[in-house]
């Protein structure tokens, strides 16, 4: 579940925060500081960007919280924030420069559990490929809504999640399955746990 | 999409079983990572510091304004004086007050000489004066006139080179009050 859904905040003290109280304003980052962070950890895919975006999006949450009109939307909103600091911060030039050094000089955890592989997996991906999946699959963002974030189509948005989809099965060691587009060709049997998207 | 109604993050297209919906199953089992202690000490330092030079700037905005409403007014005033006097000493008088007001102190030009935009800008565009001048000159030289298309991007040019100049000497006078 999207760690934001999880997340319930009185209206109250979501209306002291568009009154710019202070009290307010700690409340709202105690609610949401771990699902910002784990957002911006799993998109950024660096502990201390992850941290830097954590800080620049709470920043603009105390700086902009009297435009704030709903008080039942806070959590959508600090998202939204959220996600245009990641955006940002995958655009600019170092990190595209950091995304070219290639996986190996990428902070990638080690491990052999199961979480440790999947978000090993995740590393792999480029930063805007993890955005794709994370708003996709997690936050439940619809690709159009992906594609107008990104100022791209809809389509650019299947697109990137099929090969996000693809890289991960190769890194599982997997036979990717055919997307519903190519559903014309001849279709593999699926393994227990197949991994090829279909969007 | 209207935020209320987004369906369950198992996307649309993500029926269960299938590969997509294994994909977002195994994302959304991921355990939530602690925010790193501090942050939002840092948080609070970083909005006090925008705030802080939010207002420093709207300050300087300000100051620069009444700066340059005063020295309007001065020169006004001058050229007001020289509708009923000697028409070329008010306006010598008015070069001396602009002159006096744009005088840049020794000490601050040497902390800060030059913007390297404004400079560089203000060399290119005398550069482009300059050939333009010979233009001319080699024009008049064969007995031709002077053509009208480069009279005009001359024109434009000393426009552009004293927007240019007004530019650097303002930053020397924020400089100087500040």
């Amino acid at each position: 579940m999207s760690s934001f859904a999880a997340v319930r905040v009185d209206a109250a003290v979501a209306r002291r925060l568009m009154r710019g109280e202070r009290t307010a304003q700690e409340a709202v980052y105690r609610a949401y500081a771990d699902a910002v962070y784990t957002l911006t950890r799993r998109v950024l895919g660096d502990p201390g960007l992850a941290e830097e975006a954590t800080q620049d999006t709470f920043v603009q949450v105390i700086e902009q919280g009297g435009k704030l009109r709903d008080a039942s939307a806070l959590g959508p909103w600090i998202r939204s924030i959220a996600v245009n600091v990641c955006l940002m911060r995958l655009r600019s030039p170092w990190q595209r420069h950091r995304e070219s050094l290639g996986e190996d000089e990428r902070a990638i955890p080690d491990g052999g559990s199961a979480t440790l592989d999947i978000e090993r997996a995740l590393g792999r991906l480029s930063g805007q490929a993890r955005l794709v999946v994370w708003m996709h699959c997690v936050e439940g963002y619809t690709h159009r809504e992906i594609g107008e974030a990104l100022g791209r189509t809809a389509s650019f948005s299947k697109s990137q999640l099929a090969r996000a989809c693809r890289a991960l099965a190769e890194h599982y060691g997997r036979q990717p399955q055919p997307t519903r587009s190519s559903a014309a060709g001849p279709r593999h049997e699926r393994t227990a746990t197949p991994l090829a998207c279909v969007s | 999409m209207n935020e209320q109604q987004r369906p369950s993050p198992a996307s649309p297209d993500d029926a269960p079983g299938s590969d997509a919906g294994w994909l977002a199953g195994e994302l959304r089992a991921l355990p939530p990572l602690p925010a790193p202690p501090r942050t939002w000490q840092r948080v609070l330092q970083r909005a006090t510091e925008r705030r802080k030079a939010r207002s420093i700037g709207r300050r300087r905005r300000r100051v620069g304004l009444a700066l340059a409403a005063g020295l309007l007014a001065a020169l006004g005033a001058v050229l007001l004086v020289g509708e009923r006097g000697d028409r070329a000493a008010d306006v010598r008088s008015a070069s001396g007050v602009a002159a006096r007001t744009f005088r840049p102190h020794p000490g601050i030009e040497l902390a800060w000489p030059q913007t390297p935009v404004a400079a560089s800008a203000e060399h290119l565009v005398l550069a482009r004066i300059s050939s333009i001048d010979a233009a001319l000159n080699r024009e008049l030289l064969h007995g031709n006139g002077a053509r009208p298309a480069l009279l005009r991007q001359r024109e434009t040019l000393t426009e552009s080179l004293a927007h240019i100049q007004r530019h650097r000497q303002q930053m020397l006078v924020r400089q100087a009050v500040y």
